[in-house]
């Protein structure tokens, strides 16, 4: 009286709506379902480097002379009347801070970029640097949760799990959205980071460590050798389909899934990590170097991630929250992250693979034009109201520089940019209109860019 | 500015329809008063529905959730029939121990699974010290225990005398007024107990940068917002912590009453008051102990006295007088460091006999004081008894007077929750206006006076809920069901999801024979990949696994790291506990198949529950049986019997050459079942 399993998937698929573990039970048949309708697609997969703590854009991306001109001068009242500083004190009138390093233009484009990227300046020509996203979310969860889900309450599903879901995955060896962390711990970073939300639990991403064994547990048992493995598998499986005949629960649906990734990982993953093959040019390029772990390596292996079929992979790098001592962690912060990024596009393009993956580089939010303390330890607070991104690969048009902040880079003025239209151009470029990439969940519909977001033209290529 | 857009002319989702939607909301909220609020009106008894005449349901949870599906006639959703037995036994041994059935509490019910039957065995496993443990679970989670401090340096503290409190308290039955009482303000009881001090560890679970910190002061105040959240969060169900910067946004609670609650929490004695960085603690030893350590106390007041009187008057020759003294100074103060480490302590609550002033913080910035505040409760609760200062005690009694709309609602919820893997409001931790309603208002406000009126009594809830034939139905999923109802809101059948990371643990353990059933005591160190969890205070040593017996106790006694928590236990989704964290997710990942399949700790499981049943029974076929018993507490079908029979021979031919081998890999199948991990 039971649905077969494929039956059932069958059914659940053309139901649709029915939601729960629907995307989990067609992808067990049809792994590359599409839920959102389709565009011309030109990326295929995802990059995200997360610069988190905030990376100051006064000090990278967004030049301003008059900020260095009136350093040391108090701010005009009237631009912080209705700002909230996270930790500068708001009962004094804090002080204007130009950016110590020195800006050059680059490239055909000549886009301004500080000497803090030698490496990044050289590609140039490749990024659409956006200068006037804005938020109004002034701390770091929440406004990670607003620039990764799309709301800055935590426990809405993230761009990868979105993407995950609505694309599926290439690989059956290794999940669809994969996370790597570098850098200093200034402030942890939070499972929340990279959650489904409400999207099927199959959806979340998986973390993976930089040193040792990519994921914790990946090697079989000392003395369990592979085909005993894969009969384990396959009998657990035959035992789980009978459990689901019974209880039809699209959970033990993901698990069968589940386990099947995981037993590809094995092989899978330990490969992917192992770097022997890669060239020493290629190393050089990243500025890798095996047996450590760092953005660049971190950089090296998103490429092979994408090689293999990942959707999304996403790279946190730690320690940009700079209250204080600004200039020798930023010089730090950058030079940790400007080779691996660089080589990261110089590699993908000549390998062919930039065309499909759209590279994204960005922080939570800025850092103020204003100092936050003083002396040679000065820093800069958090500064939702205009900070800077690039993107980069396919679908975006490279040598752009888009939008601008006011005269000391503090409020986004011209081509203002929220966050959902940064997610709806993002998504644009992978081929899905964001306004019905959705899921239905507790009685409404939900998307990535909530109830708005525009795409750029300006940045497609 | 210019703005280039591109619209594509098929919108699903109206942006006009939603804002209106928002505005309409907050008109609501402006205009309404927010006593109206479902949540902030008290509760009163709400009549049992009508029994239906075809329906055996004698329990008014079942009446009232019967009363909801009719209501939603339309639906067409009709009840579950009753789960089989077999499969309700394990679900009710899970929820109410947290282990599965013994063999023989499982054959001796399944012989008459009848009404009786099963009361009995609920009566007998409330009253099990197992429940306290399982039960205190949900609790330590809300309550955010650790045993390191966390941040940065995350340093280990002794805090595990409150988890026995707590893991007593539940054993013991204790109302959930004093429960609450007790954990809130046990140390400002007249007469307060050794018990009801240790009680106070609750608020003392917060986080607290040790050491060298230059932000002390910060860090006190984030202590206090993690407390005002915490109880914000646990008893009213409310979100304080939006109100620390700025007026609530959708909740009626304003920045000057939450810094009024905040003054309440504020007295804590801390940093120049004595206690350092740590805050207050008690010490507990033996009565010997204590004797012994008073005796060397006063002997070195003295000896210290005497030798600075000496020294003072410079007298020549006393010289060996001094050298003496300074001798039995040593000895005394080497007894009483070894006295020290057979002391246990308990970080505790206390209360500054002159209050500190609260100021209202701007924005949150406590460096930036504004208005001067005092200790009161919101307006929009009932009002705080007249006449009286609001502190922490009034306060603590205060949430638990019955007259509050909001605690035992709250606390019901999340029992419920326990069972049916959601709440009757899903919004565990927000019954506020951006929470969700409750699924079954009636039902929800009659169990929360129920649990008032009983004396707040705990245990009686959950026999109501587990005696329920909505909680005995079958958890099978039925299409109709799965069209209209796929999360299971309307309760047409049992609750099915994955056990804890805890309860699977605990079942592997249990199963293959390794559980240490000792309760209580302090953390242990179960086995961990090396270099994984090693604790980030250098001072503190390393993690070394701990031996024999307490390797294998439930898994609740593990030492909890808050920055980088037992693995085994992490990636089955148990919370780090940096924060008060009253519903867990429930993931479902490759890194869990791997845990289960790979982990030293439970292959050794596997390994140990395949010397068990090599050792009891004799011949594949009954071995099998036994294993599938003990597992998976039911026989194996003639199909499984082939399979698992062609799988040990496909082993054998695969050249795994040992019984004990083949039978560790049968474990490990067994141990990796849907079946085995899931609460069906």
């Amino acid at each position: 009286m039971f649905p077969s399993l494929e039956q059932s998937l069958s059914r659940r698929h053309f139901i649709g709506a029915t939601g729960l573990g629907m995307a989990a039970l067609a992808s067990l048949l049809q792994p590359k379902v599409l839920a959102g309708s389709r565009l011309a697609p030109r990326a295929k997969h995802v990059i995200y480097l997360f610069m988190s703590g905030g990376p100051s854009h006064v000090d990278t991306f967004d030049p301003k002379p008059e900020l260095v001109r009136r350093d040391g001068q108090r701010i005009p009242t009237e631009w912080i009347d209705d700002v909230h500083f996270a930790m500068i004190n708001n009962d004094q009138v804090p002080l204007l801070k130009g950016s110590p390093f020195r800006f050059k233009q680059f490239g055909q484009c000549g886009a301004s970029i500080s000497e803090l990227f030698p490496h990044l300046s050289k590609v140039a020509d490749e990024l659409a640097i956006v200068r006037s996203l804005h938020s109004e979310v002034f701390n770091h969860d929440p406004a990670v949760s607003l620039l990764n889900t799309g709301d800055s309450r935590v426990g809405r599903p993230t761009m990868g799990a979105w993407l995950s879901y609505g694309l599926g995955n290439e690989t059956e060896n290794l999940p669809a959205y994969v996370v790597m962390t570098s850098g200093v711990k200034r402030q942890p970073l939070l499972n929340s980071y990279w959650t489904n939300g409400f999207l099927p639990s199959k959806h979340q991403g998986v973390r993976f460590r930089s040193e040792g064994d990519p994921v914790l547990f990946l090697s079989r048992p000392e003395g369990v050798g592979l085909s005993e493995r894969r009969q384990q598998v396959d009998l657990i499986r035959w035992m789980n389909e009978q459990r689901f005949a019974l209880f039809q629960d699209p959970e033990t649906v993901a698990r069968i899934a589940q386990y099947e990734t995981a037993f590809r990982m094995q092989s899978a993953a330990p490969e992917l990590m192992d770097l022997s093959n890669e060239t020493s040019a290629t190393m050089d390029l990243y500025g890798a170097v095996r047996g450590t772990a760092s953005f660049a390596n971190n950089c090296l292996l998103a490429r092979r991630m994408v090689e293999r079929g990942v959707r999304f992979v996403q790279l946190y790098d730690m320690g940009w929250d700079s209250h204080g001592k600004m200039v020798q962690e930023h010089t730090q912060q950058c030079k940790g992250v400007d080779q691996g990024a660089a080589g990261l596009i110089r590699d993908l393009k000549q390998r062919g693979l930039l065309d499909e993956t759209l590279v994204i580089w960005g922080g939570e939010f800025g850092r103020t034009p204003v100092a936050q303390g003083g002396g040679k330890d000065w820093g800069r607070d958090h500064h939702p109201h205009g900070f800077t991104m690039w993107m980069a690969g396919g679908g975006i048009k490279g040598g752009v520089t888009y939008g601008n902040t006011d005269e000391f880079g503090f409020h986004a003025v011209e081509d203002r940019v929220s966050v959902h239209d940064f997610h709806a151009t993002a998504l644009h470029c992978l081929g899905i209109d964001h306004e019905r990439l959705t899921y239905r969940h507790q009685g409404r519909d939900f998307r990535l860019t909530d109830v708005s977001g525009y795409v750029l033209p300006d940045l497609l290529s | 500015m210019k703005r280039r857009i591109t619209r594509e002319e098929n919108v699903i989702l109206s942006s006009k329809l939603f804002f209106g939607w928002i505005l309409a909301a907050c008109l609501f909220f402006w205009t309404a008063d927010a006593s109206d609020y479902w949540s902030f009106s008290p509760p009163s008894r709400p009549e049992l529905p009508e029994r239906l005449h075809n329906a055996v349901e004698q329990n008014p949870i079942d009446r009232f959730v019967r009363a909801k599906l009719e209501e939603l006639g339309g639906l067409g959703l009709v009840p579950s029939p009753k789960a089989e037995p077999k499969v309700l036994l394990r679900r009710l041994s899970f929820d109410l121990l947290g282990l599965p059935p013994s063999l023989d509490e499982g054959a001796r019910y399944l012989e008459a699974p009848n009404e009786i039957a099963y009361a009995e065995l609920v009566d007998r496993w409330l009253a099990s010290p197992r429940f306290g443990e399982q039960v205190a679970l949900d609790w330590l989670d809300a309550a955010r225990y650790a045993d390191t401090a966390g941040h940065a340096a995350d340093a280990p503290r002794t805090m595990w005398l409150y988890r026995n409190w707590v893991i007593d308290a539940f054993n013991r039955n204790m109302p959930f007024d004093q429960f609450t009482v007790d954990q809130l303000a046990g140390d400002m009881i007249p007469g307060a107990t050794q018990e009801q001090r240790i009680a106070t560890g609750f608020h003392r679970n917060s986080m607290q940068a040790l050491g060298n910190n230059p932000r002390k002061e910060e860090y006190r105040i984030k202590g206090i917002v993690d407390r005002l959240e915490t109880t914000g969060r646990v008893w009213l169900g409310l979100t304080l912590a939006c109100a620390e910067c700025h007026d609530h946004k959708f909740d009626p609670i304003s920045t000057e009453e939450y810094y009024q609650l905040f003054a309440i929490f504020n007295n804590v004695p801390h940093l120049g008051e004595k206690f350092g960085v740590h805050g207050p603690r008690l010490e507990i030893r033996s009565s010997d102990d204590q004797a012994s350590w008073d005796r060397l106390e006063r002997l070195l007041k003295r000896t210290g006295l005497d030798l600075s009187s000496i020294e003072d008057e410079r007298v020549g020759e006393t010289e060996a007088t001094v050298e003496e003294l300074k001798k039995t100074i040593k000895v005394a103060k080497k007894a009483r460091e070894k006295i020290m480490s057979r002391t246990v302590t308990a970080q505790v609550m206390a209360e500054l006999p002159e209050p500190r002033k609260t100021f209202i913080h701007i924005r949150g910035n406590f460096e930036n004081p504004g208005k001067r505040v005092f200790p009161a409760t919101p307006s929009f609760l009932p009002p705080h008894p007249e006449g009286q200062t609001a502190n922490r005690l009034s306060f603590a009694r205060w949430l638990v007077d019955g007259r509050n709309p909001l605690t035992a609602r709250v606390m019901v919820n999340r029992i419920w929750a326990h069972y049916f893997g959601q709440g009757l409001v899903t919004t565990l931790d927000d019954f506020g206006s951006q929470g969700e309603k409750p699924s079954h208002p009636a039902l929800l406000d009659w169990l929360a006076v129920e649990f008032v009126e009983s004396g707040w009594d705990m245990k009686a809830i959950h026999r109501l809920i587990v005696t329920s034939a909505t909680y005995q139905q079958s958890s099978r999923r039925r299409p109709e069901l799965e069209a209209m109802d796929p999360e299971n809101h309307w309760l047409a059948r049992g609750p099915r999801f994955r056990l804890s990371g805890e309860e699977i643990r605990d079942n592997a353990l249990s199963v293959s024979g390794l559980l240490t059933e000792r309760i209580g005591g302090p953390s242990v160190f179960p086995l961990q990949p090396k270099g994984v969890g090693e604790f980030r205070d250098a001072t503190a040593g390393t993690w070394e696994t701990s031996e024999g017996a307490d390797r294998y106790r439930r898994s609740l006694y593990t030492f909890w790291q808050r920055m980088s928590p037992y693995p085994g236990l992490a990636i089955l989704d148990a919370p780090s506990r940096e924060r008060s964290c009253v519903r867990r997710d429930t993931t479902n990942t490759p890194l869990q198949a791997l845990l289960l399949m790979n982990d030293p700790a439970f292959v050794s499981m596997a390994d140990a529950l395949a010397q068990r049943v090599m050792a009891v029974e004799d011949g594949f076929a009954a071995r099998l049986n036994w294993a599938f018993r003990l597992v998976l507490g039911r026989a194996p079908k003639s199909e499984e019997r082939v399979r698992f029979a062609r799988f040990n021979q496909d082993l054998m031919s695969g050249g795994v050459d040992t019984e004990r081998k083949r039978w560790r890999s049968i474990a490990q199948v067994l141990l990796n079942l849907d079946e085995t991990i899931t609460k069906e």
